[in-house]
Formats: C-alpha cells, sequence, structure tokens
C-alpha cells in the first residue's frame, strides 16, 4: 500500500448525483455492480433522499486534493448484530490500481470498528471482479462463503464471493 | 393450493396474523430467525401490508394446514430476486421439534416445486443460525448444498455465531 495516498470522506451532498450517475452507468464500472438498470436523476435523487434518515446506510464521497474520485460506504449496517458491509466505487477510472482502493478500505473499517463499534463487516464480489476479491484478501478478509449461480450476467451465471473481517484481525491504520 | 400427504399449503389470510404473531414470540422460532423484537398486531398488519405491495411479489408466503385443515405453521419464499431468479425458503412451526417430522420434508418439496416448477427460480437458499442444528440436519437431508459459513455474523444467547448458507440449483432439484 502507498501511506502517501491522502484521501478525505465527505458528505454526499444533492450537486454530486449527476457524477454519480455518470460513474455508476460507464461501463467500467455498471458490470462490477449487482444493480442492472441504468440510473437516471429520478433513481439517484429518490436514492439520495432515501439516504437521509436511514441508519443503515452511512455512504460517503471520496476526495483526494479536493477532487471527487469516488463513492463509498458502509451497507446494510445491522447495529443490534454490529455487522455491515463494504461499498466502494472508485470513479475516476484513470486512478484504478493505485491504491485509492485500499486507502479507501481501510478508512472505512477504520470508521465501522473504532466509531461504529462493529464487530465484522462483510463483502460480497461478483467472482470476475478478481481486482477486489485481491483488494479484500489483502486487507485481512477472508472468504466465508462462494453462493453458486447467485448472478446472471453476460449470458451466464456467476458466483458471488461473501468475504469479511472481524474486529480481532482489524490492524488500526 | 398445494397438496401433499400430510399438508396442504394455502394464502396466508389477515385471520392467521394473532396466531403467526404467538409462534414468531415463541423462543423456538426466536431463536431461528432474524427478528429480535417480541412482535405485537401493529408489526403483524405492516408485514402482512408490506408482503402485497410489490409487483411482482418479493415474498410469498404460504399457511401450512395438517390433515384436518388445521394451521400448523408458516412458510415461503421471501427475498424473491426476479431479475437472477433468487430466492431464500422461510419455514417455522406452532410447536418445536418439527424439522425431524415427515410435515417439514413436505413442505421443503412443495415450496421446492413452487419456486423451480411455477416460477422458474435458478436457485434457493436458508441461512441457518449455527444454533439451530435440527435445521442444518433437516436441510442436509434435503440434499441442500454447504456453500459456507459467514463467520460471527448474530448475536444471541450471550455469544456471537455463524451463520450456513445452504442452497440447492434448479439443475439439483429432482421431484
Amino acid at each position: 500500500m502507498n501511506q502517501k495516498i491522502k484521501i478525505q470522506l465527505k458528505q454526499i451532498t444533492k450537486s454530486d448525483l449527476k457524477l454519480l450517475i455518470e460513474w455508476r452507468n460507464s461501463n467500467k464500472i455498471f458490470p462490477y455492480n449487482t444493480q442492472y438498470f441504468l440510473l437516471n436523476s429520478k433513481t439517484q435523487t429518490d436514492w439520495f433522499n432515501s439516504l437521509q434518515n436511514d441508519s443503515s446506510r452511512k455512504m460517503f464521497m471520496i476526495l483526494h486534493e479536493n477532487m471527487k474520485i469516488g463513492i463509498c460506504g458502509l451497507i446494510d449496517v445491522d447495529h443490534k448484530n454490529k455487522n455491515a458491509n463494504i461499498a466502494i466505487i472508485i470513479g475516476k477510472t484513470q486512478l484504478h490500481a493505485k491504491g485509492f482502493g485500499t486507502m479507501t478500505l481501510s478508512n472505512l473499517l477504520n470508521y465501522g470498528f473504532k466509531k461504529l463499534g462493529l464487530h465484522r463487516i462483510g463483502a460480497d464480489v461478483i467472482e470476475y471482479n478478481k481486482t477486489s476479491i485481491h483488494l479484500f484478501e489483502k486487507s485481512e478478509f477472508k472468504i466465508d462463503a462462494i453462493y453458486r449461480d447467485v448472478i446472471w450476467r453476460n449470458n451466464r451465471w456467476w458466483n458471488m464471493y461473501s468475504m469479511s473481517i472481524l474486529k480481532d484481525d482489524f490492524n488500526e491504520i | 393450493m398445494f397438496e401433499g400427504k400430510f399438508v396442504t399449503l394455502r394464502a396466508l389470510e389477515k385471520e392467521d396474523l394473532p396466531s403467526l404473531k404467538e409462534w414468531r414470540n415463541s423462543l423456538h422460532v426466536r431463536k431461528s430467525t432474524r427478528e429480535y423484537k417480541l412482535l405485537n398486531m401493529i408489526n403483524q398488519k405492516n408485514w402482512f401490508e408490506s408482503i402485497h405491495q410489490s409487483n411482482p411479489p418479493k415474498d410469498i408466503m404460504f399457511g401450512i394446514l395438517n390433515k384436518r385443515k388445521k394451521l400448523i405453521g408458516v412458510t415461503g419464499l421471501t427475498y424473491i430476486d426476479w431479475k437472477n431468479r433468487n430466492s431464500e425458503i422461510s419455514i417455522y412451526f406452532s410447536t418445536k421439534n418439527w424439522q425431524a417430522k415427515h410435515e417439514a420434508k413436505e413442505v421443503i418439496n412443495l415450496i421446492m416445486e413452487y419456486g423451480f416448477e411455477e416460477l422458474n427460480l435458478n436457485r434457493l437458499y436458508v441461512e441457518i443460525f449455527s444454533l439451530m442444528k435440527e435445521n442444518v440436519k433437516l436441510f442436509k437431508k434435503m440434499k441442500f448444498i454447504k456453500e459456507g459459513q459467514l463467520r460471527e455474523k448474530i448475536w444471541r444467547q450471550n455469544k456471537w455465531w455463524d451463520t450456513l448458507i445452504f442452497s440447492k440449483l434448479a439443475k439439483e432439484y429432482k421431484k
């Protein structure tokens, strides 16, 4: 990991929605999400509004040198069982494979374990998303389960890896 | 109505909700389901409304009747994902130790028949808390395949428990 990379997590505002639509609908990102329809300003505005009073989703914009480079967060936050899932999109795809994902993940783990007091953080990844599987493994995630034939994409079935890290295995940044 | 040798599945009605509430609040059901609050009739009515909201439905629930037409349990398909043709199976009975009975196996067979043969689903799964050994045994017996174990995912009885994922694919389903 490149320790010199500096990122900040900031609140999402309505003015970010256009950028999010552009990222999420792009060919480099769309295939890696389970979302299967293209987003428009209506779906994004509804999503943004639904976030506001929802304690099960904590979403942030990722900033690097004041530039918005992606979106991330904890979803499916289960406060009772202290469990949540990771979501990360590095929207500026020219910044892929430069350590921004790793840095974002480590920020989110810190936030989840230290601030929210979670016990377990999971991530569900489609099997062809090798980069993400590698990223999570590098950060001490283990593969808990492989859901068989659970996603239909590109005219065939794909498995989904369900990965997780427990609080005890988390090394602070 | 889906009829088997021991049980019949019928649609749930509003009148069933008081019984369901009582069963879901009983210890043997509570320790196997994600719900951790005690349910009241407001919860039950809201739930009943909510499962009728979407079209196509996300949840399809049935009452289980025994030979004497008495309601003895509830089953259904939940979290139905029509795009990826995937769904979770839900099942519980009014009394405990139901897992070893003929009725339980027949209910799962009827729900698989409905899910695979009628709805053309591709994968049916269950998430079982590791404290529910009886359920693990039942789904193994029904030839569901274990896909893995989500570590320390739930807190019950003063400790962490794993949850086990079992599934059956359409290509593995035999009548």
